[in-house]
């Protein structure tokens, strides 16, 4: 099986933007090319395309609009997870001999929106449609459980927001306070205003190469180790029966370890899914970084940060950065790159030997994971 | 913050429609102040959300029953979504039989709710087009709210 690697990566900022969707995926996909200048685009031979946009034919039209006439265009849509899909996409299509330099291509236009129809298929959410519902919801049963606190909460919003404040791309580019975390306005109780992530445009754009196509065009490609995917249903009412725990997340997991060889104390740079702060404390226990109950306490004894055994969300994360539908996991691999190349700046996590990725979708019942590694075995 | 409601999407063709939707008696029983959904008649298993087959035997030979009024309170919340000077009281509840559900609570305050409450489903309908239910708690004087609740689709 051939090898894949990320050779480029691009971002178009995240936040509101006076941009349509035409916009954002130039934007992006412009800064994803000319991240390599020594690959023209008439050499790319596949196009995908990660969003949740109500438009058709948007891989075809995003192609044109960079001048790529590639073999394959076509699109990935799966919520919020839309990203991470497609990267896991565009591995299979390159890793089979199908074709071999693939632009993944993650867009979203949100803010325009008052409401967004996107939800509606769920009848089990008996029209209570806000996502933040079903974050409250396992914050609780957390809380319940283990005694997990507000304040523990809120650290993953006060981390997360420190480092999009040093991250251009991102959408919140101030650092926040605990005190000013804990006396933000509620949303859902126990969720407060900066316990959620916000509505973002943006796109971010990956290249994706097979093994000797990454090795003649970069220096310092990133390989794909292993991955995983789980999808254990749709709707609210029939995922994560025992609220603390995410199966899909630890099937997906468990199958990205198995495949990489490499086990979760291994991993030293992860990206995670932070809808919601109580995401990213459930996300530390199910990937195995702590255990079972005590993703509180990592977040408290700074474990997650930079410096600390795992650095996680170190763009920003969703509440830092922004949640760009399709353009969401997409991102992550792009800061997966930048902290493997050494140009992450002031968010430099020293030198990486294992990087994850953890992408989600709707009340947490779709799970993608991803390991990268600075050596193709 | 996120509000991601929804709209109607003005060219869905219409779940609600007999003729183009195997899940029309779903709408029709919200409408009518019940919430159905499909029994297996070989497996017995209780499909939800509604299901014109199976998913545990792929039979296609299903019943429309209502689901057990009576639940436990799993989780409870204000919303403020909407709403910031009246928070609505948003839950999930698992039913008698172990099915779950997202809903709302009338009739009570957040401060007299609690983990394992037994509830019972009140008003069911369609608001919007959208399926839309509460429940209250047991053995609460009966609220004057609790009727159905049927709006312009
Ligand atoms: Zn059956």
């Amino acid at each position: 099986m051939n090898r894949v690697a990320l050779v480029a990566g691009g971002l178009a900022r995240f936040g509101k933007r006076e941009a349509s969707w035409r916009d954002l995926a130039a934007e992006g996909g412009k800064a994803t090319l000319e991240d390599l200048p020594e690959l023209s685009p008439e050499k790319i031979d596949g196009v995908i395309v990660a969003t949740a946009d109500e438009e058709p034919y948007l891989a075809a039209v995003a192609s044109e609009i960079l001048g790529i006439k590639p073999k394959i265009a076509t699109r990935v849509e799966n919520l919020c997870s839309s990203g991470g899909t497609a990267i896991t996409v565009a591995y299979s299509l390159i890793s089979s001999g199908l074709i071999n330099k693939v632009l993944v291509l993650g867009v979203e236009k949100m803010c325009h929106r008052q409401t967004v129809p996107l939800l509606e298929w769920d009848f089990t959410r008996g029209g209570v449609l806000m996502p933040a519902a079903w974050g409250a919801v396992y914050a609780q049963k957390h809380m319940e459980k283990f005694g997990t606190t507000e304040e523990q909460l809120a650290l993953i919003s006060v981390k997360n927001h420190r480092l999009s404040s040093m991250n251009p791309f991102a959408h919140f580019q101030k650092p926040i306070t605990l005190n000013e975390v804990m006396s933000s306005r509620h949303v859902v109780t126990p969720l407060k205003l900066y316990d959620c992530c916000s509505k973002s445009d943006g796109a971010a754009g990956v290249i994706l190469a097979g093994e000797d196509e990454a090795r003649s065009l970069t220096d310092t490609p990133v390989w794909i180790k292993g991955l995983g995917e789980s999808s254990q249903g749709a709707t609210f009412g029939n995922v994560n029966p025992e609220y603390v725990t995410w199966p899909c997340v630890k099937i997906a997991a468990k199958e990205a370890y198995q495949t990489a060889r490499v086990e979760a104390n291994k991993i030293d740079l992860a990206m995670l899914h932070d809808a919601f702060t109580i995401n990213e404390i459930i996300e530390y226990e199910d990937l195995g970084f702590a255990r079972k109950g005590e993703g509180g306490r990592f977040i408290e004894q700074g474990q997650s940060e930079i410096g600390g055994k795992v650095a996680v969300n170190t763009h920003g994360g969703l509440i830092g950065v922004g949640p760009p539908i399709g353009a969401t996991g997409v991102a992550q691999a792009v800061e997966i790159l930048a902290q493997f190349r050494g140009t992450a700046g002031k968010r430099q996590v020293g030198r990486v030997e294992n990087g994850l990725t953890l992408n989600l979708s709707a009340s947490v019942s779709t799970g993608n994971v991803i390991i990268y590694g600075r050596n193709s075995h | 913050m996120v509000e991601i409601a929804t709209r109607k999407q003005p060219n869905r063709y219409p779940w609600e429609n007999k003729k183009q939707s195997g899940i029309y008696r779903f709408f029709d029983g919200l409408e009518k102040g019940k919430l159905l959904s499909t029994k297996c008649k070989r497996c017995h298993h209780f499909n939800w959300p509604p299901m014109i087959v199976c998913t545990k035997c792929l039979s296609d030979q299903v019943l429309w029953r209502e689901l057990p009024k009576g639940g436990q309170i799993i989780a409870y919340s204000l919303s403020y979504i909407g709403n910031s000077q009246h928070p609505e009281l948003i839950c999930t509840i698992e039913l008698s039989n172990g099915l779950r559900m997202l809903g709302r609570i009338i009739g009570s305050k957040y401060k007299d709710l609690s983990y394992g409450l037994k509830v019972t489903r009140k008003n069911v309908g369609l608001v919007e087009g959208r399926p839309f239910w509460t429940y209250e708690l047991v053995g609460r004087s009966k609220s004057k709210e609790g009727k159905t609740v049927t709006q312009s689709r």
